[in-house]
C-alpha cells in the first residue's frame, strides 16, 4: 500500500505531495515528506547513471533505457519503500509504500502500474489551461485520484 | 594457470569435492593417485549440459575413494556419493585376464548396474616395454579381450591403457594426457546425469511446498546441495542462484503467513532469538548454523546470517564486493520485517544489534575486498546506506541503554539490557583485531564511548554520501547530528547542520521542512540564549504559513517579549531581512505639486508591503534610504526658453557646468522610475506567451487526405530552457546608510497588505535612487530589504534658481533704434526667497540707453534696480525704458547687449538685443541732358507694421554745390510704412557749369514720429555721389534707305549715330556698339568700332550703320553703348597684352535716343516712308 504520493518539478521543488496517514505518528506527514526528499538523491543519482551509460551504449538500448521512465526501487526503510519514476520533462514521481503494514507485498510491476496511472492523473492535472507548469497542484480532483490510487493500490 | 594450492579445494572447510571409487587393484592406484590428483586441477574441461544450458568451462578437482560394495550411496546425496567409478589393473598377461581378473570385473560391473550407475571406466595400466614396440603388435591385448566382453557400443571408448607414468616417465605424456582428460570428461558427464536426477527430485519436493508435512529447513539443506555442486564445479553465479530462490521462497513464506495459515515448519522461526552474532563475511560454510537449520533449531536470526553468508560467499568467490553491501541493506530490512511478521520474541535491541553488526561486518568485508579503484568506487556507493543505517541503530540501542547525550544515567534495566545484548552477540574470534562487535559492545559500555563511536559513524556516514554526492542524505544525517549535538550541549554545532540544511530545504522550495528545520533552530537558539537570532527566528516562524496558527501566535508573543525583555537595553537594533516577514509589493513615488521635486519640499514615497505576522505589530519607523544617482552631476537645467522671451537670459543658480553633462544627466535621469510593482521586475513566465500554432492539412498525391497536423511555427521560442531559478542567497543584512532617508513613524502593520507613505524633505538637488527598506519593528528588531536597489528607481530633486529675464512689454514687436521702447525686468525667484535690498545693475553698450519709466530722469547707459524681497515662487516685474540712438548709417540691423549683474551669481549674464532701422533711405541720380535729378526714396523695414510720419526733408550737399527743392511744399504729410509704403523726393543738382565736377558728398534728412506720437527725430542718411557730370550725348536716328521715303521692313535703312561731347574728359578714345535686339534688327557690318572726340564740338562725330528691320510696327532704335577704349600700351613688353574696355558711369552717358521708336512699314513695293520720332 502507497502511503504517500509525491509530484516534484524540474528543480526538486515539491509540486503535490499527498499521503494516506495511516501512521500513529503525529508527524507523519513531515517524516514522509523527508523521505521524498532524500529520494531525490537517490533518483538523481539513477537519472545520471542512465545518461551516462546512454552516452556510452548504442543508441537503440539509449531509446529503450529512455523509453522506460519507471525507475525502480530507489531506496528503501526499515519501514517504507521508496519508488521513483521520471518523466520526459524530468518532473518526479514518487511514491512510498510501508512495508511493515499488512499487505505491504507489492510487487515491482504493481508499483510500476501505479506510477504509470499517476503520470496519468498528472498529465490531467497540468491540461487545465489555468495551471501553470511549475506551479503547485492545488487541483481538489487530483488530490482525490490520488488519494484512491494509493487505497486501490493495496 | 591455478596452482594447486590457489584451488578452492585448499581453503579451509572447503571439503567437497567430486568423489571417484576406484576398484580393482588399488595398490597400482595408490602410486598412480598423487600424480593424478595433481593433474586433473590443471586444465579446464568444457561442461556441456542438457536442456540448453550454457557451456561452461570448468576446472575440476577430485578425491578418489577405495570402491565399497557394502556401502551404496543414494542418488540424492550428490555430494558423499562417488560420482564416478574407475577400475584399475595392471594385467598385460591375457590367460590371468582370462582365469581372475574376467570375474572380478563381471562382479564390480555388475554391482554398478544394480545401483543404477552407468559413469564408469576401467583403465590398463601398461609398463612400456622398449622390445616390445619393436615387434609386431601382439594379436589381442588384455584391453582387447576386455573390451571384447563388456563394451556396449556406447561405453567403448571407457576402457583405456595407460603407460605408467611413474616408470617411464618420458614415454607416458600422451597416454597420462589422454586418461587425464578422459577422467575430466566423465566426471562432467557423470555430474550432468545427476544433477538433472537431482533437480528433478527438487523439484517434486517444492510442489510439496503446501503439504502440512513439509519442511522448509529440510528442503532448504536439499537445494543447498545443488549450492554446494555448482560451488564446487566453480559456478559460483548459479549457486548465488539457488540460494536466492530460496531467500525468495522463504521471504514468500513469511509474508504470506500474515495472510494465510501459516505452515508449521514456521513456528521453528518463530522460537525466542537468544544469539544475534555478527554475520560472518568469509568463503567457509559456516557449519553450527548449518547444524542448526539442519536440527530445526536455528532462529530467524540465524537462518538469516546463514543465508546472507551463504550468498556474500558466492559474492566474494566472483569478486563483487559492492553487491554483498547492495545486498546486506535489503536483507537486514527484510529481515526486520520478518521479525515483526513472524513475531519472534528477542529482547529488545536485538534486531538492533544484529543489524547493525551486519552493517558493519559488510563494511569492513568490503574494505578488506575491494582492492582495485573501481571495486572500491562500486563500494563507497553501497557503503554510505551501509554506514548510515549502522548509525540509526546504533542511536536505536542508545535510546534503549540510555546511552544519548542528555539522557539521565543508566538505570539498572537499562543496564541489564547492554549486558544481554552483549552476550547475545557472542564471542568474536580470537583474533588480534578488533570486530564489529567488540567496537559495538565497548560502545554499549560507557556514553562516553557510544557518543564517539556514534559520531565517528555518523561523520563518515555524512562524508561518504557527500562524496557519491547524495547531499539531501548528508544533510539528513546532518540533521540527526544537530540533534545529537544540541543534547551534548554543543549547540553551536548543531546550529551549522541546521543551517545548512536549511538553506538547502528553501532553495529548492521545500517550506514544511524548512518550516521544521526553523523551529528546530530556534530551539537551538534558545538553548544558547542566542536572542538575537531567536527574536528573528520567532519573527520569520511567525510569518510562516506552513505553520500552525498555534505555533505562529506563540512565536509571535515570543518575539514580542524577546524584543521587550531582552533587547530593550541593546543599543543597536537587530538586523533581519525582511523578506522573512514581509512582502513588498509595490512602491511608489508619489508626485509633488510641481512638476518636479524642489529642494526643502517634501518628496513622499508609498509603499504597499504585505504583512505575513499573524496579528497586527507596531512598526516603529518605517525608512527607506536614498543614495545619489551614480555620475550625478550638478544638474541644473538652463529655463526653457519659452515663445514670449527670445530675449531673455535666464540661467540657474549652478549654470556653470558644461551643457553636455546637463544634457547627458537629463537623459540618464530618464531611466530612473518612479513607480513599480516587484511582481513586475519577474521575468515573464515564458508558458504565459501566446504559442503560434496553426493546423495542416497534408495532402497525398491524389488529392485524398493523409494527415492533419498542429505545427508549432517558431518551436524555438516555447521550447527554450529557461535558467532553472538559481535560489539566490538574501542579501546579507546589513544596514546601509540611512544619512538622507524617507521616514514615517509608528505605524501599525496589520496582517496582510498595508498602504505606508514616507515623506523625506529634500535638502540638496541632484538625482537620487531609492536604497534600501526598513521596517523597524518594536523599536529594536529591524526588517531589511534591498529589492528597490535594482529597481533603479529614483527621484530628481531641483534647486529652481532665480531667473531674471528682460523682456518687451510688447513681445510681437521687434525693437526699433530711434524709437524708445518700453521693457520690463522679470524676477522670479524659484525655490529661494530673495532677501531685502537685493539691486541688478544694468549697464548698456554705446549707442543704447536706458531709464526706469516711471520717473522722467534722462536716460543713461548704466542702471541700479533695486528688487523688493519675495518669497519663492514669486515673480517681480520692473518696467523699463529703452532707447537706442540711431546712427547715421544704412544697416540693416543694429546689434546692443545688455549687461546684468544679479548679486546671487557669481558672473555678469549678456543679453543680446536685436534692432532694426525704423527706415531705410536709398537714392537715384537721373540725368536729363546735362541736367542732375537726386531721387531719394525712404521705405520702412520693420517687421510689425509701423507708420512714420515725415516732414521736412532736406538735402544738403557740401562744397559749392547747391539743390533745389523740386518737392512740393504744400502736399499732405509723407507717410512711410512697412507695409510697403515708401516716399519718394526729388531735388535738382545745381552745379556751377564752370567748376569741374568733383565727387560730391550729400545727407539726406528727415524729421519722423510714429504716427501715435507727437515727438519728432531726425532721420539722416548720408550718401556719396561721384562722376555725376554728363560727358557725352549720344543721338540716334533711322532714315530710309536710298530711294524710299519710308521704313519699311526687310528693307536696308541707315543708322545715324551722334556722339558729342558735352564736358571736358580725358577720354578721348572711345569704343561704340550698337546692342541691336535680334529678333527686331539685324545690323548689316559692324556693329561696334573705335572713334576718337578730340575737341568738343557742336555736331560731334556722326557713324552710319546700315541696318534692316525685320518686322513692321512701332519698333524701339538699337540701343548703344559707349565704353572708354584703353588701347594696348605698346611700351608694355607684354605682347598679349589687349586693348580693353572701360564702363562710364551712368550719368556720364547720356543716351539721347533711348525711348526712341521708329514707325516701320510692312513691306510693299509702293510705300511712302515715314520716320516718326
Amino acid at each position: 500500500m502507497a502511503v504517500c504520493v509525491a509530484v516534484i518539478g524540474k528543480d526538486n521543488s515539491p509540486l503535490y505531495i499527498g499521503g494516506i496517514g495511516n501512521d500513529p505518528n503525529a508527524d507523519n506527514e513531515l517524516s514522509r515528506q523527508w523521505l521524498v526528499h532524500t529520494a531525490l538523491d537517490a533518483l538523481e543519482e539513477r537519472l545520471s547513471t542512465t545518461n551516462n551509460s546512454n552516452t556510452n551504449s548504442s543508441t537503440n538500448t539509449a531509446r529503450a533505457d529512455l523509453r522506460d521512465l519507471y525507475l525502480g526501487l530507489l531506496y528503501s526503510t526499515d519501514t517504507h519503500k521508496i519508488y521513483g519514476y521520471v518523466t520526459n520533462t524530468r518532473i518526479k514521481l514518487v511514491l512510498v509504500t510501508s512495508s511493515t503494514s499488512p499487505g505491504s507485498n507489492i510487487r515491482d510491476a504493481e508499483v510500476r502500474t501505479a506510477l504509470r496511472r499517476l503520470h496519468a492523473l498528472y498529465a490531467d492535472a497540468i491540461c487545465n489551461p489555468f495551471h501553470l507548469p511549475g506551479d503547485q497542484i492545488t487541483s481538489l480532483k487530483f488530490d482525490k485520484q490520488v488519494k484512491s490510487l494509493m487505497l486501490n493500490n493495496v | 594457470m591455478k596452482g594447486v594450492g590457489n584451488s578452492p579445494a585448499d581453503r579451509e572447510g572447503m571439503t567437497n569435492k567430486p568423489i571417484v571409487a576406484c576398484a580393482g587393484d588399488w595398490n597400482l592406484f595408490c602410486t598412480l593417485e598423487q600424480p593424478l590428483v595433481a593433474a586433473i586441477p590443471q586444465d579446464s574441461c568444457e561442461w556441456r549440459r542438457s536442456y540448453g544450458r550454457i557451456t561452461k568451462f570448468v576446472y575440476l578437482e577430485a578425491t578418489f575413494v577405495k570402491f565399497n560394495k557394502d556401502k551404496t550411496q543414494s542418488d540424492l546425496n550428490l555430494l558423499k556419493r562417488p560420482i564416478f567409478h574407475i577400475y584399475w589393473t595392471d594385467c598385460l598377461d591375457v590367460e590371468y585376464y582370462k582365469t581372475t581378473l574376467r570375474e572380478d570385473i563381471e562382479v564390480w560391473i555388475k554391482h554398478l548396474e544394480k545401483n543404477n550407475i552407468t559413469d564408469w571406466m576401467i583403465v590398463l595400466v601398461e609398463t612400456y616395454d622398449i622390445r616390445k614396440t619393436n615387434k609386431l603388435l601382439p594379436r589381442t591385448t588384455v584391453l582387447d579381450k576386455i573390451k571384447g566382453d563388456f563394451a556396449a557400443k556406447q561405453t567403448e571408448d571407457r576402457f583405456i591403457s595407460v603407460i605408467n607414468p611413474i616408470k617411464s616417465e618420458a614415454r607416458s605424456a600422451e597416454s597420462w594426457r589422454a586418461l587425464v582428460a578422459k577422467v575430466r570428461h566423465f566426471i562432467l558427464v557423470a555430474y550432468n546425469k545427476a544433477l538433472i536426477k537431482f533437480e528433478e527430485y527438487m523439484r517434486e519436493q517444492r510442489e510439496k511446498r503446501n503439504d502440512p508435512e513439509w519442511d522448509f529447513c529440510k528442503y532448504f539443506i536439499l537445494q543447498e546441495q545443488l549450492a554446494f555442486v555448482l560451488e564446487m564445479l566453480g559456478l559460483y553465479e548459479e549457486a548465488l542462484v539457488q540460494y536466492d530462490e530460496l531467500d525468495a521462497l522463504f521471504s514468500q513464506f513469511v509474508l504470506n503467513s500474515n495472510i494465510a495459515e501459516s505452515p508449521k515448519w514456521l513456528e521453528t522461526f518463530r522460537q525466542p532469538i537468544t544469539s544475534w552474532q555478527a554475520v560472518r563475511l568469509t568463503s567457509l560454510v559456516p557449519q553450527n548454523l548449518r547444524e542448526l537449520i539442519i536440527k530445526k533449531k536455528a532462529s530467524l536470526l540465524d537462518f538469516r546470517s546463514y543465508l546472507f553468508q551463504r550468498q556474500s560467499a558466492m559474492l566474494l568467490l566472483t569478486f563483487k564486493p559492492w553487491e554483498i553491501a547492495s545486498r546486506c541493506l535489503t536483507t537486514v530490512h527484510n529481515t526486520l520485517v520478518e521479525l515483526s511478521l513472524l513475531s519472534a520474541h528477542a529482547v529488545d535491541g536485538a534486531a538492533a544489534c544484529w543489524a547493525h553488526l551486519a552493517c558493519a561486518e559488510t563494511l569492513r568485508a568490503c574494505e578488506r575486498i575491494s582492492s582495485t579503484n573501481s571495486a572500491l568506487e562500486a563500494c563507497t556507493n553501497m557503503n554510505a546506506p551501509l554506514l548510515h543505517n549502522a548509525k540509526d541503530k546504533l542511536h536505536e540501542l542508545g535510546k534503549l541503554c540510555g546511552l544519548l547525550p542528555g539522557s539521565p544515567e543508566p538505570t539498572s534495566e537499562q543496564l541489564h539490557l547492554v549486558v544481554m545484548l552483549s552476550a547475545g552477540m557472542g564471542d568474536s574470534e580470537p583474533n588480534n583485531q578488533q570486530t564489529s562487535t567488540d567496537r559495538l559492545k565497548e560502545a554499549l559500555c560507557s556514553k562516553k564511548s557510544f557518543q564517539q563511536y556514534y559520531l565517528e559513524l555518523a561523520e563518515l556516514a555524512m562524508g561518504t554520501y557527500k562524496h557519491i554526492g547524495r547531499l539531501r542524505f548528508a544533510r539528513t544525517i546532518g540533521r540527526d547530528l544537530a540533534a545529537f549535538y544540541s543534547e551534548l550541549g554543543e549547540t553551536s554545532k548543531a546550529v551549522v547542520f541546521l543551517m545548512d540544511a536549511l538553506r538547502s530545504y528553501e532553495e529548492q522550495g521545500w517550506k514544511d521542512l524548512a518550516a521544521q528545520t526553523r523551529l528546530e533552530l530556534i530551539a537551538a537558539a534558545k538553548k544558547m540564549n542566542d536572542v538575537d537570532r531567536y527574536a528573528k527566528l520567532s519573527a520569520r516562524i511567525a510569518s510562516t504559513a506552513e505553520l500552525e496558527i498555534l505555533v505562529r501566535n506563540f512565536y509571535f508573543e515570543e518575539m514580542l517579549k524577546t524584543i521587550r525583555e531582552n533587547l530593550a537595553d541593546k543599543q543597536e537594533s537587530v538586523l533581519t531581512e525582511l523578506n522573512d516577514c514581509f512582502k513588498l509589493v509595490s512602491a511608489e513615488l508619489l508626485p509633488s505639486e510641481r512638476d518636479v521635486y524642489i529642494t526643502d519640499n517634501k518628496v513622499q514615497c508609498r509603499l504597499v508591503i504585505e504583512s505575513d505576522m499573524p496579528k497586527d505589530v507596531l512598526c516603529t519607523r518605517a525608512a527607506i534610504g536614498t543614495e545619489a544617482h551614480q555620475d550625478k552631476p550638478t544638474e541644473k537645467r538652463t529655463p526653457v526658453k519659452n515663445y514670449k522671451t527670445d530675449l531673455t537670459v535666464s540661467t540657474a543658480s549652478q549654470a556653470n557646468s558644461p551643457r553636455k553633462t546637463v544634457d547627458t544627466a537629463e537623459t540618464e535621469s530618464n531611466t530612473l522610475v518612479t513607480s513599480i510593482r516587484l511582481d513586475d521586475l519577474k521575468p515573464k513566465n515564458p508558458l504565459l506567451n501566446p504559442m503560434n500554432i496553426s493546423s495542416k492539412l497534408h495532402y497525398k498525391e491524389d488529392n485524398t487526405l493523409q494527415k492533419a497536423t498542429v505545427e508549432c511555427q517558431n518551436p524555438k521560442l516555447p521550447l527554450r530552457r529557461s535558467d532553472s531559478t538559481k535560489y539566490r542567497k538574501p542579501s546579507a543584512t546589513v544596514r546601509n546608510s540611512y544619512e538622507a532617508h524617507f521616514e514615517n513613524e509608528n505605524i501599525i502593520i496589520h496582517p496582510g497588505s498595508n498602504d505606508i507613505v514616507v515623506e523625506y524633505v529634500a535638502k540638496k538637488c541632484g538625482t537620487f535612487k531609492l536604497g534600501q527598506v526598513s521596517l523597524l519593528i518594536e523599536g529594536k528588531l529591524e526588517f531589511l530589504s534591498n529589492a528597490l536597489i535594482a529597481a533603479k528607481m529614483g527621484y530628481e530633486v531641483e534647486t529652481q534658481g532665480i531667473s531674471v529675464y528682460l523682456n518687451k512689454v510688447e513681445p510681437k514687436k521687434d525693437l526699433v533704434a530711434g524709437l524708445e521702447h518700453d521693457m520690463e525686468l522679470v524676477v522670479t525667484s524659484g525655490s529661494s526667497k530673495i532677501e531685502e535690498g537685493a539691486t541688478i545693475l544694468l549697464k548698456t553698450s554705446t549707442g543704447l540707453n536706458i531709464r526706469f519709466s516711471e520717473d522722467e530722469c534722462p536716460m543713461s547707459r548704466e542702471l541700479s534696480i533695486p528688487i523688493q524681497a519675495i518669497e519663492p515662487f514669486q515673480t517681480t516685474k520692473i518696467p523699463l525704458r529703452l532707447f537706442a540712438s540711431l546712427q547715421p548709417r544704412r544697416e540693416k540691423s543694429i546689434e546692443h547687449t545688455v549687461w546684468l549683474t544679479c548679486p546671487w551669481w557669481e558672473s555678469i549674464t549678456e543679453v543680446p538685443l536685436h534692432f532694426s532701422p525704423p527706415m531705410i533711405a536709398s537714392w537715384r541720380l537721373l540725368t536729363s541732358n546735362t541736367r542732375k535729378f537726386i531721387h531719394v526714396t525712404l521705405k520702412s523695414s520693420v517687421a510689425h507694421f509701423i507708420q512714420f510720419i515725415l516732414a521736412d526733408p532736406k538735402l544738403q550737399c557740401d562744397g559749392n554745390n547747391t539743390v533745389s527743392d523740386l518737392n512740393p511744399k504744400n502736399s499732405g504729410e509723407l507717410v512711410v510704412a512697412s507695409d510697403g509704403t515708401t516716399a519718394s523726393l526729388m531735388w535738382e543738382l545745381l552745379k556751377d557749369p564752370l567748376v569741374k565736377a568733383g565727387p560730391m558728398k550729400a545727407t539726406f534728412t528727415v524729421q519722423y514720429r510714429p504716427v501715435n506720437e507727437d515727438t519728432s527725430r531726425t532721420f539722416s542718411c548720408p550718401f556719396d555721389i561721384q562722376d555725376y557730370t554728363t560727358l557725352f550725348v549720344i543721338r540716334t536716328k533711322l532714315e530710309p534707305g536710298k530711294g524710299s521715303d519710308f521704313c519699311r521692313a526687310s528693307q536696308v535703312c541707315c543708322l545715324q549715330l551722334n556722339l558729342q561731347r558735352v564736358n571736358e574728359t580725358e577720354h578721348t578714345s572711345l569704343m561704340y556698339e550698337v546692342l541691336a535686339d535680334q529678333t527686331m534688327w539685324a545690323v548689316l557690318g559692324r556693329t561696334a568700332g573705335v572713334i576718337t572726340m578730340e575737341s568738343s564740338t557742336a555736331e560731334g562725330q556722326c557713324v552710319s550703320l546700315d541696318v534692316m528691320p525685320l518686322g513692321a510696327g512701332y519698333l524701339p532704335l538699337p540701343a548703344v553703348r559707349l565704353s572708354k577704349y584703353i588701347a594696348r600700351d605698346a611700351n608694355a613688353r607684354d605682347t598679349s597684352a589687349h586693348p580693353r574696355l572701360e564702363p562710364f558711369s551712368p550719368g556720364q552717358v547720356y543716351h539721347a535716343g533711348k525711348a526712341k521708336q521708329v514707325h516701320v512699314l510692312p513691306p510693299a513695293p509702293k510705300e511712302h516712308l515715314d520716320i516718326t520720332v
